[in-house]
């Protein structure tokens, strides 16, 4: 999958600009601020509806504007046309989404563009909350398996369901009668969901622990361990298990059983918790690695080529760790790298393209 | 504004669902052009459809009189009865001409955020039919959403202590269309539920 143009509107500091790629390594260059990252969040949302920085919609229009749009040419096979624009009154924001002017829902436009990106964000996967991990993961899986996706979406409004039940305040009687609507559908997502992610982490892991051996020239035996409660649960067991809850729910107004509330935990030498002894460096590596094997992964399972994004990333590893990087991507992949500090450029020893960038410019 | 009764008149069509501005305003003034037997029939069927249409007691469908033509038709087999969610769908149903049995109509779906739990539909009267006795097979025609689905699979369980076969209609691909252009959930489903050809 080649990105051959991107077009901006109102998006960020940009007003209206254009930027054609070249198919293999592209390297956006610019000063703090010029808007080389807003460049690969154009792209994410293109890719995934979501910014990748997690930054609200009405936060990216330009200021002054109430509207943004971006568009992106992919070739595969022949070209598509990819659009995503954004209207807002102040208060809420209204999204479109189209591919070759047919407008599309979120989950049907979701990683129809196949890209990995590497940002300085991606160590918060490994050190931070698990809701992180299992967006994360979700993510990941998504991009491969729509069935995943939309059950996803659908345990989620459930979730939501219940939840508001659980709150409403009513008598007990009639928040049981109205719950007991939703356990059976509830119960055959969770298991879905649970199911998926547990043979998934497997294929996952054969990928990450080499690959994070790799890079870290150490045999680690890292891998992820998927914690849930659930595990190998059949649907009728897990929705004895939610009956037999009602009393926690009740008490806490909120589910307290279900892959909302699962974990992804990584594991170095057998079974010490890597975030406990890791440090900066390790977790760096061992982020970069993760992405790594989310590229080789979703490449296979969906039969194409990832357009790679590295958001200022090259610049946290050390000399022989940008060598083993360019040597993984750009060899490969088309590949877009945003780079601050134009030292590192000599590490490209291939041919490139250097998209020089200054306040939403190119210039 | 030219005319405060033109205005109005927009204002009310206006209110009519797939109806915008533009439409409403060159519906208003078709109405105006046409002869004053016209608009005085169009505004009789206006008034009579609010004042003479009411709830069949039975089904809970739109119907002239205290029970709809449908219920009070006796060579229909009132034994089987087929669930949906508001009087729009029995039109929908019939005219296929395919289904012989009679309605029962829950005004609405389970729906936590809007309110709607079971005791807000007509599940109860649902159920009074089923414990005369009389009726030998329900099928479930709810929309294939989550909350439609919801309903259909909350029905099935309390139907089923009553001994009644339960049925409910099948999902899959639209006739005449091409597995193409049908997304992953619906060929999915369609595969969940593939019938033996031979």
């Amino acid at each position: 999958m080649i990105l051959r143009e991107i077009l901006l509107k109102n998006f960020r500091n940009y007003e209206n600009q254009k930027i054609i790629f070249s198919d293999s390594v592209n390297i956006i260059t610019g000063n703090n601020g010029s808007g080389k990252t807003n460049i690969i969040e154009a792209i994410s949302i293109l890719s995934g509806s979501k910014s990748f920085r997690n930054s609200k919609d009405k936060d990216i229009i330009k200021w002054g504007n109430d509207s943004y749009f971006c568009k992106a040419v992919i070739e595969e096979g022949s070209n598509s046309v990819f659009e995503s624009g954004c209207i807002s009154n102040g208060q809420s924001c209204e999204k479109k989404r189209k591919i070759d002017g047919m407008l599309l829902s979120a989950s049907d436009f979701f990683g129809k563009i196949l890209t990995v990106i590497f940002s300085p964000e991606d160590i918060l996967i490994i050190d931070s909350s698990p809701e992180n991990r299992r967006k994360y993961f979700d993510g990941v899986i998504s991009k491969f398996d729509d069935l995943y996706l939309k059950s996803l979406m659908q345990y989620k409004k459930i979730l939501k369901y219940r939840n508001y039940i659980l709150k409403s305040g009513k008598d007990e009687n009639k928040i049981k009668k109205e719950l007991s609507v939703w356990n059976d559908t509830f119960s055959e997502k969770a298991v879905y969901i649970t199911n998926k992610r547990s043979e998934f982490i497997k294929s996952f892991n054969n990928e990450f622990s080499e690959i994070y051996d790799l890079f870290s020239f150490n045999h680690n035996n890292s891998y992820f361990i998927y914690k849930s409660d659930n595990l190998a649960l059949t649907k009728n067991e897990f929705l004895l298990k939610i009956e037999k809850s009602i009393r926690r729910d009740l008490n806490s107004f909120s589910t307290s059983i279900g892959p909302h509330k699962d974990d992804f935990i990584l594991n170095s030498f057998g079974d010490r918790i890597f975030s406990e002894f890791a440090s900066q460096g390790q977790k760096r590596i061992a982020s970069v690695s993760m992405k790594f094997a989310e590229k080789e992964i979703t490449e296979k399972l969906r039969g194409q080529k990832a357009v790679i994004l590295v958001d200022d990333v090259f610049s946290e590893l050390d000399k022989v760790r940008k060598e083993k990087f360019v040597e993984m991507t750009a060899f490969t992949n088309q590949s877009i790298f945003t780079i601050a500090d134009t030292r590192n450029i000599e590490f490209f020893d291939l041919e490139k393209k250097i998209i020089n960038i200054d306040k939403g410019l190119v210039l | 504004m030219v005319s405060k009764y033109l205005e109005a008149l927009i204002a009310e069509f206006s209110k009519i669902p797939g109806m915008g501005q533009k439409s409403a305003a060159r519906a208003a003034f078709y109405i105006l052009k046409q002869k004053d037997s016209d608009v005085k029939r169009f505004a009789s069927a206006l008034i009579d459809i609010k004042e003479k249409i009411r709830e069949c007691s039975v089904c809970g469908g739109i119907s002239d009189a205290d029970i709809c033509s449908i219920c009070s038709d006796h060579s229909r087999d009132s034994s089987v009865i087929c669930v949906v969610e508001d009087e729009k769908d029995i039109l929908t149903i019939e005219k296929t001409r395919i289904f012989r049995g009679v309605y029962h109509v829950l005004k609405g779906v389970i729906s936590p955020l809007d309110g709607i739990g079971p005791d807000d539909l007509r599940i109860n009267e649902l159920y009074d039919k089923c414990k005369t006795g009389k009726v030998r097979e329900i099928i479930l025609a709810t929309n294939p959403t989550l909350e439609g689905d919801a309903t259909s699979l909350y029905l099935t369980h309390k139907l089923k202590e009553m001994n009644i076969r339960v049925m409910r209609i099948s999902r899959g691909l639209p006739v005449g269309g091409e597995l193409d252009f049908a997304d992953t959930a619906t060929i999915a489903r369609s595969f969940d539920e593939r019938i033996e050809v031979f």
